[in-house]
């Protein structure tokens, strides 16, 4: 694929019209519903999807990059990165090699095992951690921030308590558009007493559940095909 | 990078195998530390390894989409997300 057509692609609505190969259209498609509006990812979408040439494999295995993607995307936001076209550049460039090189060790592609409408294990485990496990954080509040948040991405939780009120500004605000989140939101929640380690353990829960309630949407909905 | 950390703790890498860790990075990516790495290697009471494993499964080919392609898809949803990476 051409650096042209990546570049169309990743414009604001240029995958709409990127002459691409119908299964790798209709993932895109799906792609920006799941990230954008997780809640409009119905049964009639998915149908919608498939229909259009995406495999119900092919779309599971692009919901784990969402979760990946989601999570890590609100994480450097919120904690203040940029990235200027040098380091993109020297980024993408070790990247390319790394990547294929990770490819070479790790061998032959292997067939997608399909998830059969269960979370991977090893996500089941660190939500649990969320919940229950150690932390710098309050597990009742890192539960709560988890449960609020992955309602928002599209998925089933019981009602949270509330949380405090400089703790839901900021996790909202990461769940939504993680730009949002400015010094104010951090010297807040400092003022209000929370340490420095538990300041990130909100931020991570609140990115991590952003991505965990997509991928447990899709794969709810996709368990049946 | 981490242009203007919002947390004092991401300003400094502490601890002689932490200092080591980024050093190592650093070297591989031609004297920066990738954002991505940066805050996910920053350490908490919280175990986060269930979520580290789950980038290994993101990073095992497979047939459904080769690596090229992975990559696209990831580019596209932090695109989407208004993300630089």
């Amino acid at each position: 694929m051409g650096a042209e057509l990546v570049d169309l692609i990743l414009s604001p609505d240029g995958w709409r019209t990127a002459p691409v190969e119908p299964r790798l259209a209709a993932t895109l498609m799906y792609l920006d519903r799941l990230t954008r509006e997780p809640e409009s990812v119905t049964e009639a979408f998915i149908d919608e999807v498939i229909a259009a040439g995406a495999t119900p494999s092919g779309l599971e295995s692009a919901s784990l990059v969402c979760l990946v993607f989601s999570v890590i995307n609100r994480l450097v936001d919120a904690f203040g990165a940029d990235l200027s076209p040098v380091e993109a550049q020297t980024l993408g460039a070790v990247l390319d090699k790394g990547g294929s090189a990770v490819a070479r060790l790790r061998g032959r592609p292997k067939p997608w095992v399909r998830y059969g409408g269960t979370i991977p294990a090893p996500l089941t485990t660190c939500l649990q951690e969320v919940r229950q496990g150690k932390g710098d954080a309050p597990p009742p509040i890192r539960a709560a921030i988890e449960a609020r948040v992955a309602r928002q991405a599209g998925t089933i939780r019981p009602e949270p308590p509330a949380l405090p009120e400089e703790v839901t500004d900021l996790v909202d605000t990461i769940a939504a558009d993680a730009h949002g989140v400015t010094d104010a939101h951090i010297d807040r929640l400092k003022a209000a007493g929370w340490s420095e380690p538990a300041v990130y353990e909100f931020v991570f829960v609140a990115s991590f559940a952003a991505g965990l309630g997509r991928l447990e949407r899709a794969i709810r909905l996709l368990a049946a095909r | 990078m981490l242009t203007q950390p919002r947390l004092d703790m991401l300003r400094t890498t502490t601890g002689l195998v932490n200092r080591a860790k980024r050093a190592a990075v650093e070297k591989m990516f031609g004297g920066l530390y990738p954002a991505a790495v940066h805050v996910m290697s920053q350490k908490t009471q919280l175990d986060r390894s269930g979520y580290d494993k789950i980038h290994i499964t993101y990073n095992r080919p497979s047939t459904e989409w080769s690596r090229p392609q992975m990559e696209l898809l990831g580019a596209f949803v932090s695109s989407l997300n208004g993300c630089v990476f």
